[in-house]
């Protein structure tokens, strides 16, 4: 079974410097304006942003820079008032079928009248995939994320951090081809923070999926990221796009003491501080 | 040793606690045996008659003529109002626009008291058990369609986009996302229904039928055979209090998960 | 799709109201849905009647009802009646409150008591009140007293468990604040306890207001006490279907007000606490 998740080829050299070439999401002017009491707002101005197959993007900016629109409109969930949001050349108009998505709040993203592995079936079953291969998928993937024996608790039984394990083991059932995460380690503790950070490096080295992780904590967008996308304020644009040059496999400890470590951070702060200042 | 006088302790705080629950209910029927014993009060007999009465004639005599009858209008009403109830209730909450703007006929429609459609009822439909079971319906439908309704617009919204992101549609979305995350409110709808039901299955016996429990506690009274009367009024006690525990166990099973929840969160 | 029409589809709003309208335009269209809704239900109603698919001489139509109404409301009987209904529903409803609330404060408050009194209790609620019908009449005939007997032995109920349930919802960090800061026992009552169970208890003042009003107008129709509930029985017996239909759907009326009544003092009331409060039947 473990097989069937392993897809595509772990991922390499090539790919975590960049050099993969091929653009599995692209998101072309894409621009977005919210209709309110008091007029019109525009959140997302024109952004232009191409994925690579196999690479980890992190999206950082300032509160109330419409991170999570920008994700929700690359998801599917909504509808981009102009441009568009390309998924492997398909538009995408609805959730597409080889996307998934973790949400930040695990307790009200994990449907608490079924158990965890009925969780992590939940969407398998949906696409009609008969019961005894859900469940094996489902446990495999369970397996993953280090919740092997958690199946039959219920989600609410969990602490927050492995509720956030169960999210992202159903999204990795799924295989999809890219995995969107919306600050997915912001309502953890921090100890909890930095395992589940590991955990989605070692699940994209393990499966090869590539990541879009929204983030407001420069820290982890660095520490995870191949690219770290920095945003304006609203109306946001992508101030500047970060290539994360740091060695490959990262470590909570060796890797944030480097030098180039200090840099990037320093970098992308100064970014954003300066956006603040000049609002 | 403690361990031992710890299982002491708890076992005696709950035969303590069913002894406590236990007095009062006990001590009433004696008190009412022992004070009814010699009375003459036509209105009032006393307790042996009535459960002799309530053996002889109701158990057994009335069991299949009345009782029966009575029950199987009152199941086939709850269960129609069911499907109905929820079926339109989960069609209107997933529409909310439709269901504000048919909100005041509904809620014009749940005030009218059904006591007050039984004589209509009785001259459209007859006074077979159609106009029994319709009346039933009629009286629990509601409570069960608005809190569908109701459960089934405060679905949390990161519920929907979840389901929406793993592309989970149609029937299979409405039977594992939707009527679960509404069945706590559903089965509240249900429990107010089956009381609700419970009543009109009675009222709508007093009149224009020829059988069923309500019937024959009105029959009693009118030929003053009052033991039979009490003993009637003491059966629906019993039928409710049944259907209430085995209610309670329906929900035990099926809300097992919010039950769970909500202990956790206020602990 | 073409570029162009991606820019023009509109925006599937997350908490955005369709473009090029304002909050009193939608106000205002929503009030007209729901007009139409009942123009559309009357309407289907009259066709019903009219056309012969519900029987004329069990149902009257929405005209037939309103044609009735106008005569009728001149007629003192009318207003007796009415009256009578009124007065027997309120000082039902003011007798069990009386008698429910503080019982049920008590009982929800004292663990023991709670114990002594579970059981009956729930026993004792589970017997329809109407079931009570043919022993009032044999008590009291036909009279007012037997529609206050019913309405109290009905409606005390919603209000006692409410009440019960309500002294077990007062929030145990505001209990340890009390006792932090040594309340003695009557601040206690009337600081912490009345007002957390307050909206539990309005809501069973307000079950138990719908409750004992068709207890009030079942009283009347089978036991013969003055009252809407008599006047249907009479009017049926006399054949006037749209008279009686006219007291029917002032029934519904009364209750309707009654509830809306109701729960804006209840919102009024305990404006603080709504923001905890859940919406339900």
């Amino acid at each position: 079974m473990y097989n069937s998740m392993v897809k595509r080829a772990p991922v390499t050299e090539d790919v975590v410097s960049g050099n993969a070439g091929e653009v599995v999401l692209a998101v072309r002017e894409l621009s977005k304006t919210y209709e309110t009491r008091a007029g019109r707002k525009l959140v997302l101005n024109s952004i232009d942003l191409d994925v690579h197959r196999g690479e980890f993007v992190c999206v950082v900016g300032p509160s109330g820079a419409g991170k999570t629109t920008l994700l929700r409109c690359m998801s599917g969930l909504l509808a981009p008032t102009a441009g568009q949001v390309l998924l492997d050349g398909e538009l995408v108009t609805r959730p597409p079928a080889k996307l998934a998505v973790v949400f930040q709040d695990y307790s009200r993203s994990l449907m608490p009248w079924m158990s965890v592995e009925s969780n992590v079936m939940l969407p398998l079953r949906a696409k009609g995939m008969p019961g005894s291969q859900s469940r094996k998928l489902a446990n495999t993937s369970l397996e993953a994320v280090g919740l092997a024996d958690a199946g039959r608790q219920y989600p609410w039984q969990l602490s927050g951090g492995m509720q956030q394990r169960v999210a992202i083991a159903r999204a990795l059932a799924y295989e999809p081809e890219v995995l969107l995460m919306d600050e997915p380690f912001a309502s953890v503790d921090a100890q909890t923070r930095a395992d589940l950070e590991d955990l989605a490096l070692n699940l994209r080295a393990s499966f090869g999926v590539t990541v879009v992780l929204v983030t407001h904590d420069i820290d982890e967008s660095v520490y995870l990221g191949d690219r770290v996308v920095v945003l304006s304020g609203s109306p946001t644009r992508i101030r500047d796009d970060v290539s994360v040059d740091l060695p490959s496999p990262r470590d909570q400890i060796e890797t944030k003491v480097l030098p180039r470590f200090a840099e990037l951070r320093k970098r992308i702060l100064q970014e954003i501080r300066s956006d603040r200042a000049s609002r | 040793m403690a361990f031992r006088r710890a299982i002491d302790f708890r076992l005696k705080t709950r035969l303590l606690t069913i002894f406590l629950e236990l007095i009062l209910p006990v001590g009433a029927v004696a008190a009412w045996w022992a004070l009814s014993a010699g009375s003459t009060s036509v209105y009032f007999p006393p307790l042996s008659q009535i459960v002799t009465a309530l053996r002889e004639t109701w158990l057994f005599e009335h069991w299949s003529t009345d009782v029966f009858p009575s029950l199987e209008n009152l199941a086939l009403g709850f269960l129609v109002s069911c499907l109905v109830g929820i079926g339109l209730g989960v069609l209107l909450g997933l529409l909310p626009i439709v269901a504000d703007a048919v909100a005041p006929v509904l809620e014009f429609l749940r005030a009218v008291p059904g006591v007050a459609l039984l004589p209509a009822a009785i001259l459209l439909l007859g006074i077979g058990a159609e106009t029994r079971i319709s009346l039933i319906v009629f009286g629990t439908m509601w409570p069960i369609l608005l809190n569908t309704i109701d459960g089934v617009r405060a679905i949390d919204p990161m519920v929907r986009d979840v389901a929406e992101s793993y592309q989970i549609r149609g029937l299979g979305w409405l039977r594992r996302i939707v009527l679960p995350a509404a069945s706590p409110q559903i089965v509240a709808g249900m429990r107010t229904a089956l009381s609700v039901g419970i009543t009109v299955m009675v009222f709508s016996e007093l009149s224009g039928t020829t059988n069923g429990i309500g019937f024959q506690i009105l029959s009693a009274q009118r030929s003053f055979a009052v033991p039979q009367m009490w003993a009637g009024m003491i059966l629906l006690g019993i039928i409710g209090y049944l259907l209430n525990i085995a209610f309670r166990g329906f929900e035990h099973v099926v809300l097992r998960w919010h039950r769970g929840m909500r202990q956790l969160a206020r602990s | 799709m073409t570029a162009t029409e991606i820019i023009n589809r509109p925006s599937a709003a997350v908490g955005g109201a369709p473009i090029g309208s304002s909050a009193l335009g939608l106000q205002l269209r929503r009030i007209a849905y729901a007009v139409a809704a009942i123009i559309v239900a009357l309407a289907a109603w009259q066709i019903g009647v009219d056309s012969g698919v519900v029987n004329r001489a069990a149902v009257a139509s929405p005209t037939d009802i309103a044609r009735a109404a106008g005569p009728l409301i001149t007629k003192n009987g009318f207003w007796s009646a009415v009256g009578a209904t009124v007065r027997s529903w309120s000082e039902g409803l003011a007798i069990s409150l009386l008698i429910a609330i503080p019982l049920g404060l008590l009982i929800g408050a004292s663990d023991l008591f709670y114990k002594l009194t579970r059981f009956s209790i729930d026993f004792l609620r589970t017997i329809p009140a109407v079931a009570l019908v043919p022993l009032a009449l044999l008590l009291y005939g036909a009279t007012d007293r037997m529609a206050l007997v019913l309405i109290v032995f009905g409606s005390v109920w919603p209000m006692l468990l409410q009440s019960m349930y309500g002294v077990h919802q007062v929030d145990p960090i505001a209990r340890d604040v009390a006792r932090a800061y040594r309340f003695r026992r009557r601040e206690r009552i009337f600081r912490l306890v009345l007002p957390s169970a307050s909206p539990f208890i309005a809501t069973g003042v307000r079950i138990a207001a719908t409750m004992s009003l068709l207890l009030a107008v079942g009283a009347e129709l089978f036991g013969g006490a003055p009252g809407i509930g008599n006047e249907i029985t009479v009017q049926q017996q006399t054949g006037n279907i749209p008279v009686m239909f006219v007291y029917v759907v002032v029934s519904a009326l009364l209750g309707l007000v009654v509830n809306l009544v109701l729960i804006n003092v209840e919102r009024r009331a305990l404006k603080w606490h709504s923001a905890e409060r859940s919406t339900s039947v």
